[in-house]
């Protein structure tokens, strides 16, 4: 549990002007669940592209299981399962067919191929659908048919880049339920998402990532820490909330989401919009909840509900870069 | 290598599953092969006194736009002297002449019949078609054949003909084909020819039309119409196929399943000569499925099937070629579609597809020189005449000599976009 599986060393990857991933090192162990948790154009699919051998990376190494990036790209390739961020499969072909496609590439065949297959079309609870043209599957399922191509042949190491992305609850809870089956028989997982409660719930280490940097890498204890014994209010609003800021503060409130409202009312670190909410941080929010009502119904914001909550990642976001972690 | 059979077999397998791709490239050419045919009178020396008036009953329980169009069609002028038709209510009493062999065939358009042709208004969905039904007089096959055969080609003329053609015209019209400025036109002139009508009732009508002008013009005793038409439609519509075919090379790319396959322990070479396989397999089967078809189904006689063998691979190579070169100067699948379409048109155009024996003119039959079409036909014309495999050496060579230069010529192409193909 303690051996590294992947080990990147300053990673970089550069499309023209635009430096998408800026320096990345961090080391997944044999075992765990690695989060890679950051908001949309972090360069979380770009560092998984490199480590997949699909992009090369414009400096920097990695290892995978004893094998260098760059260089020994094919047995990186057998050691790791991948599983895209867009759904990749063929619509006119069966569930199955599509897995049996996806297993010969890897060296499986025959009556082992057909038997895995049928092994990840259960660990998917698609077993009766294989016949099925994957066409006719809902979203959810293309995603879980999407994942069972990368098990097929019981990679030591697991990318899943924002498998959950644009998908109902039932099938989210259900993949993320199969993530944690899958690390308890064993198998690494490198997990890449923007929702900080996946991140919560599945990771057991976290690497927070924000415009092509690890900004932040731990357990979700030792990350908790760095926000110290803060706390998280969450006030939910009727409308768009950078637009309500923006209309009280005449028009001024900043581009990147920081909300200035709160600032200097008792107990308050910092506050930023994100969506239908305004995020506080707070040393303490009972103490501090009543002047932050106060403010916000002096500038005549529309609370609908507030949420109070303990240290977490989005308040570590928060802390680290003064803006939140977008849905 | 295992890999990149695995690879080709995908392809193949995506092709063939998709059954609008299957009608066009099976049932198109083959449709076109017995509307060309029989319209010649290819028949008459078989059947000569019968091939005229065809005793043929209807029985319309539609009524409907496609209903009439149809019944005006089989009834119309157009087909005068290939049917005597008779409006009939009766449908058993109809089914029961057929059987007696008073009539040769009898067409049922069923209820619904027109409904199948139009689409939701809302969702733009087509609702489950409702086939003819077409019931042969068995003593007459033949003749129960021609009336099958306009019946059959109305459907598919009104469903694929419509659509796909329209569509495939259009960028061909606007695609900006490089190639000399006339050829675009010929296209579009020799296209709307053949796939005229807003649906339903120009659609025959325009063929029969089209092949009496043309047959006219170059006609001779000996011509079998049908042993031309099945070859010339088979290759036109083979260059269709390695185009759908070469489209996969892009729109995996943007699907995400090409960066998914390299993320498997497989080389870019692996990857490639795979897909390429594909294709060639794909119209090889094509072809190979189209002329195992019209044997039985025209009694035509190919030739020395080894020869046979021969010519249907050399021009699938020098097809695939052309498909590659295609995808490797377009930047999106779209594009390939719109290429491809234009290159199966004039292809079929200079190659000789439509119309035998043309006079074009030397330059434009020294054009024709570049198509696997023109090559092939030579090749299966030579076979079908009864000669030996020595007289289809230069065919062959031919189409494999263009086939190396494509291959090479894409190959270059490709490495030199080769970064930017593998992941967007
Ligand atoms: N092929 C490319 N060419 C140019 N820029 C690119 C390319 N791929 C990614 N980028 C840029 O790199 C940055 C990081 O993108 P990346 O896809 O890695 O982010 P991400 O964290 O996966 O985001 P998301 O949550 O939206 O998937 C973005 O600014 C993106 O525009
Ligand atoms: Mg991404």
């Amino acid at each position: 549990m303690t051996e590294p599986i992947l080990t990147a060393k300053e990673l970089r990857k550069r499309y023209g002007d635009n430096e998408a991933v800026r320096g990345i090192s961090f080391s997944v162990l044999r075992g765990e669940i690695f989060s890679l948790l950051g908001p949309n154009g972090a360069g979380k699919t770009t560092t998984i592209n490199m480590l997949s051998c699909l992009i090369e990376p414009t400096s920097g190494t990695a290892e995978i299981a004893g094998h260098a990036i760059p260089g020994d790209t094919l047995n990186v390739r057998r050691a790791i399962g991948v599983v895209p961020q867009e759904i990749a499969l063929y619509d006119s072909l069966s569930a199955r067919q599509n897995l049996e496609f996806w297993g010969r590439l890897y060296d499986m065949g025959g009556k082992e191929l057909s038997r895995r297959v049928d092994e990840v079309l259960e660990q998917v609870g698609l077993s009766d659908r294989g016949k099925d043209k994957v066409k006719t599957f809902s979203g959810g399922m293309k995603r879980r048919i999407n994942i069972a191509a990368g098990l097929l042949h019981k990679p030591q190491l697991l990318f899943m880049d924002e498998p959950t992305v644009g998908i109902d609850p039932q099938s989210r809870r259900r993949i993320l339920d199969m993530v944690k089956e899958l690390r308890d028989q064993g198998m690494t997982v490198l997990y890449t998402t923007h929702y900080m409660e996946e991140a919560e719930e599945l990771s057991d280490r976290v690497g927070i990532i924000d415009q092509g940097k690890l900004i932040a890498l731990g357990t979700q204890d030792e990350l908790t820490k760095i926000v110290g014994e803060q706390e998280t209010l969450r006030l939910h609003l009727n409308e768009e909330a950078a637009a309500a800021v923006a209309a009280i503060d005449g028009g001024a409130a900043a581009t990147d989401g920081r909300v200035n409202l709160f600032a200097g009312s008792a107990g308050v670190l910092g506050a930023a919009a994100v969506d239908h909410q305004i995020v506080v941080s707070v040393t303490d929010a009972n103490a501090a909840l009543a002047g932050v009502v106060g403010r916000a119904n002096t500038a005549g914001l529309a609370i609908r509900s507030i949420d109070i909550e303990r240290p977490n990642l989005e308040a570590v976001f928060l802390h680290l870069t003064g803006r939140g972690l977008r849905d | 290598m295992k890999k990149l059979l695995a690879i080709m077999w995908k392809d193949v397998n995506v092709l063939f599953r998709d059954g609008a791709a299957v009608a066009l490239i099976i049932a198109g050419p083959l449709v076109l092969t017995i509307g060309l045919g029989l319209v010649t009178g290819s028949f008459a020396a078989s059947d000569a006194p019968a091939i005229s008036r065809i005793p043929v009953l209807i029985v319309d329980q539609d009524g409907g736009r496609f209903a009439t169009a149809l019944t005006d069609l089989l009834t119309g002028e157009d087909l005068a002297d290939l049917l005597a038709p008779e409006m009939w209510n009766d449908e058993a009493a109809a089914l029961e002449r057929t059987r007696d062999g008073d009539v040769a065939a009898t067409v049922v358009i069923p209820a619904g019949f027109s409904a199948g042709f139009l689409p939701d208004m809302t969702t733009g969905a087509l609702p489950d078609p409702v086939a003819l039904r077409v019931y042969g007089d068995p003593g007459s096959p033949i003749r129960a054949g021609v009336v099958r055969s306009i019946a059959e080609e109305f459907t598919n003329r009104a469903q694929t003909g419509v659509t796909t053609v329209q569509i495939a015209l259009t960028s061909l019209a606007t695609s900006g084909a490089a190639s000399p400025a006339e050829l675009p036109a010929i296209g579009r002139a020799m296209g709307e020819q053949l796939f005229s009508g807003d649906g339903a009732a120009a659609a025959t009508g325009s063929l029969i039309d089209l092949r009496v002008e043309s047959v006219a013009a170059g006609d001779d005793e000996s011509f079998d119409p049908l042993a031309y038409f099945a070859p010339a439609m088979a290759l036109l519509f083979l260059m269709y196929a390695v185009t759908l075919g070469a489209r996969t090379l892009l729109s995996e790319r943007r699907e995400g399943t090409l960066a998914r396959m390299l993320a498997a322990p497989v080389t870019n070479g692996q990857v490639l000569g795979g897909k390429v396989a594909g294709i060639f397999l794909g119209g090889f089967i094509q072809m190979a499925v189209l002329i195992l078809l019209s044997t039985t189904l025209f009694q035509l006689n190919w030739g020395n099937p080894l020869g046979v063998l021969l010519v249907i691979a050399s021009a699938a190579l020098a097809a695939t070629g052309w498909g590659l070169l295609i995808a490797a100067v377009s930047t999106n699948s779209g594009q390939v579609a719109g290429l491809g379409m234009a290159l199966t048109l004039i292809f079929g155009i200079l190659g000789g597809s439509f119309v035998p024996g043309m006079q074009m003119g030397s330059l434009l039959e020294r054009a024709g020189s570049i198509t696997p079409n023109k090559w092939a036909m030579d090749g299966f014309m030579a076979l079908a005449a009864g000669d030996g495999l020595p007289a289809i050496i230069v065919p062959v060579a031919a189409l494999l000599a263009m086939a190396a230069i494509l291959f090479i010529i894409s190959a270059a192409l490709f490495r030199r976009r080769q970064s930017e193909l593998l992941v967007g």
